[in-house]
């Protein structure tokens, strides 16, 4: 016990000035790559999963199975691939963006998209069938169609949201491999814990993790709050 | 139950040299762990580990002053070689500090492993003999990890890096880095202590020590398997 | 006249099984398509629709059986589909069926005003075929006859096929009426010959059998309403201006035989005429009686072996003037 307190008053201690300037550009850097992936991944895939959730077509089935997979797609063969591709000899090595946060964005954009793509989906075929139907009878453009049944469950939709940003400020495999944890330049607070942790800095790894549980919660309690907000009307 | 300095895992000689002594002792198991010098001796601390195979002579210091060692010995040497793009080994010759001083001045970019390890140790000790502080400096950039994936970000942004000899020797062949010319080389020796937790198994105890008897055996041959390199690693002393 | 609509539709894998060959629908022809639950009726509009089974249908305006309301206001459920043009007409079909607060969250209406909605949605869109999938199935019974007229005048000029299982709506909604049963139309013709003279005991047994007199509303007497069908006055509820044309409709079951001479007291509707003809129905006895239009009354086997039954014989038949609705338009 006397160990594990340690660390926890040395992760209170960082968390009150002992991270200094680090914290700061760690959390910006985490925040805004999270959230432009997060926001990719929401304009690819809420459009890719309403389409996919609205049409019936020969191979729906085997696409939905195929978008379960990314959905689970390991962090680390993500960031395999693309460190392949990005590789500067490789196919897109000429961007020259390998450890830079334009490929952390490709990085979790890739991993989060599927889970839109998932959810989404998921939450459109849940529709009632009158609701299809009536849907149907609208003769909508396709574009109007998916906005009317995207704002109809968007509470789910809303969820997907929030897992995918979940999914994208938890990720460490891949934006370490892509990024390289680069200090004030590449470095997240994922990374930045594996780093601390390898360097044995345990209170200081706790502090970066305390960060990380308390931007999850931030944003998943104000999708939440919104969904609840809604259900009360 | 092992730790090691990353370079040695990274480099594959902890395991080879784990291999060797498993055959030589059947119903024997040794753990490799890979992680930086200062980990590794945390985790000796913490009692996680029983044999300690570090490069941080400072922090060793620290180690041994406590009385937290059986017995320590300097057991095998390697070398360290600063690596850049190809182009730059014409430009940059000299001492160590001299080619330090000339990247400062020139800006070039120059990636540190900043993270505990002894080569990171080592690598800011050079900084302090130049006379230079480079962190914060635009050209000087951090990772955090170990010598594999520093060498990465070293060989895809075009920079310069301090890496363990044979910790490049095992991934060169597959990046656009080329060492540079230092000298005399005698000042990038990379000396690694074995050191012997106190309270260590019986068993512990007779892999640290064969570790240190048997370097000048085992390596030669080692250095040719792994590296196809005669003299990569060689017993100390 | 071109039909608007022709197609053969035969799908036995899908359920409910619907085959139709060569399903017509002329200009401006208001088509009902009576039949039990189950029947294909709303099968065969979702075909009709382009819902399912691909057919080449024109474009049509299609009222779903459960109009669904979605997240928002009724008036933002009121536009959904709709040109500018279309959106005013729909706040004006609306207003004529009474849901004026257009700022109520959808999901809170009752389900007679959101069907109300649905049907403004449906009328005012631009199409040259409308489809109705029971459209007055949540709206109260006392409002029914009023939301059926307005329907069928907002379907003036625009052919439409209309699911209905009542009798009533049926009468107003149609001019030809389908009844299906097993997935197959087994009877269409015009609304008023379909319930006189249903061809077997099936159809009779699905639709009942009705009177359907079209005429002139002549009086008003309170709130009843007198229509002139040739030479016949039939007395009604409802509210039919007067000189306008009018439908009276009664089932055959509200329809007394009596003998020859009765005094019948104060019925309005009492006609002397001679049976025609008498059919059996299943237990009961449906006996055609001509009184200068056909008029066909149920009757139990009881009540004929009173009377002389036989084709040729003089009758009084009566009919409480309550037992009669009637209904304005064409």
């Amino acid at each position: 016990m006397g160990f594990l307190l340690e660390v926890f008053r040395d992760a209170l201690s960082a968390l009150s000035g002992g991270l200094g300037g680090d914290l700061g550009s760690v959390v910006w850097l985490t925040s805004w790559i999270a959230f432009v992936a997060t926001g990719i991944s929401v304009l690819i895939g809420v459009p890719l999963g309403t389409t996919l959730g609205l049409s019936e077509f020969r191979g729906k089935r085997a696409t939905t199975v195929l978008v379960n997979t990314g959905m689970g797609l390991p962090p680390v063969l993500a960031g395999l691939v693309l460190l392949l591709l990005l590789w500067r000899g490789g196919p897109f090595g000429a961007w020259g963006i390998l450890f830079t946060p334009a490929a952390m964005v490709l990085a979790q954009a890739m991993l989060a998209i599927p889970i839109a793509v998932g959810l989404t989906a998921s939450a459109i075929s849940g529709l009632p069938l009158a609701a299809k139907e009536q849907l149907a009878a609208f003769q909508l453009s396709p574009w109007n169609r998916g906005a009317v049944a995207v704002r109809e469950v968007w509470p789910a939709v809303g969820g997907a949201v929030a897992a995918a940003f979940g999914r994208v400020i938890s990720e460490v495999g891949a934006v370490l491999i892509v990024g390289g944890n680069i200090r004030g330049e590449t470095r997240v607070l994922t990374t930045a814990i594996v780093q601390e942790t390898r360097q044995a800095q345990f209170g200081q790894a706790l502090a970066f993790g305390f960060v990380l549980l308390g931007m999850a919660l931030v944003v998943n309690a104000g999708i939440t709050w919104l969904q609840f907000k809604d259900a009360a009307r | 139950m092992v730790a090691a300095g990353t370079t040695l895992v990274d480099s594959g000689l902890m395991d080879a040299l784990a291999d060797q002594y498993e055959s030589a002792n059947p119903g024997v198991e040794v753990s490799v762990v890979g992680e930086a010098s200062a980990q590794v001796l945390e985790l000796g601390r913490r009692g996680a580990a029983d044999v300690l195979v570090t490069h941080a002579p400072a922090l060793e210091e620290l180690f041994l002053a406590d009385g937290l060692a059986e017995f320590s010995e300097i057991a095998i040497t390697s070398d360290f070689v600063l690596v850049g793009p190809p182009g730059l080994e014409d430009r940059l010759t000299g001492t160590i500090e001299e080619v330090l001083i000339e990247i400062a001045a020139a800006g070039l970019q120059f990636v540190s492993r900043a993270d505990g390890s002894g080569t990171n140790e080592r690598e800011i000790l050079f900084w302090e003999a130049a006379g230079i502080d480079p962190s914060g400096e635009p050209w000087y950039r951090e990772t955090g990890q170990g010598m594999g994936l520093t060498l990465l970000v070293a060989d895809q942004r075009s920079a310069v890096t301090l890496s363990e000899r044979g910790s490049f020797v095992a991934v060169a062949d597959r990046l656009g880095l080329a060492p540079l010319d230092v000298s005399p080389s005698a000042d990038l020796a990379n000396p690694y202590r074995v050191t012997l937790v106190v309270g260590s198994s019986d068993a512990a105890s007779d892999f640290a020590r064969w570790l240190i008897d048997q370097a000048p055996n085992v390596l030669p041959d080692l250095n040719r398997a792994l590296f196809g390199e005669d003299d990569l690693y060689r017993a100390a002393g | 006249m071109n039909p608007v609509l022709e197609l053969d539709i035969r799908f036995p894998p899908s359920e409910p099984r619907v085959e139709v060959d060569g399903f017509r629908l002329a200009e401006a022809e208001k088509l009902v398509l009576f039949g039990p639950n189950g029947a294909g009726k709303s099968t065969l509009l979702r075909v009709l629709a382009g819902i399912i089974h691909e057919a080449e249908v024109p474009a049509a305006a299609y009222l779903p059986q459960a109009p669904w309301m979605f997240r928002g206001t009724a008036g933002q459920n009121l536009d959904f589909g709709l040109s500018a043009d279309g959106r005013v007409l729909a706040r004006a079909v609306a207003a004529d069926l009474g849901v004026n607060d257009l700022g109520l969250r959808a999901r809170q209406l009752s389900g007679g005003e959101a069907q109300r909605v649905a049907i403004a949605r449906v009328l005012a869109r631009g199409e040259e075929v409308v489809l109705l999938d029971e459209p007055l199935a949540a709206v109260d019974l006392r409002d029914r006859a009023e939301v059926a007229g307005i329907i069928r005048r907002r379907l003036d000029g625009r052919a439409a096929v209309i699911v209905t299982h009542d009798r009533d709506d049926a009468a107003i909604l149609g001019d030809a009426m389908a009844v299906m049963l097993d997935g197959r139309i087994v009877q269409r013709g015009p609304v008023a010959d379909v319930f006189a003279q249903p061809v077997d005991e099936a159809v009779a047994d699905v639709v009942g059998v009705a009177n359907v007199l079209v005429g002139d509303a002549a009086e008003v007497d309170g709130s009843l309403v007198s229509v002139d069908a040739g030479d016949l006055r039939v007395w009604g509820l409802g509210d039919a201006p007067t000189g306008g044309s009018a439908r009276a409709m009664f089932g055959g079951e509200t329809v007394t035989i009596l003998p020859a001479g009765s005094a019948v007291g104060s019925a309005r509707n009492s006609w002397t005429g001679r049976i025609r003809d008498v059919r059996r129905l299943g237990r009961l006895l449906e006996v055609v009686i001509d009184v200068g239009h056909p008029i066909v009354a149920i009757v139990t086997p009881g009540a004929a072996d009173a009377l002389d039954m036989s084709p040729g014989a003089e009758v009084v038949v009566s009919v409480k003037a309550t037992a009669v609705r009637v209904v304005g338009g064409d």
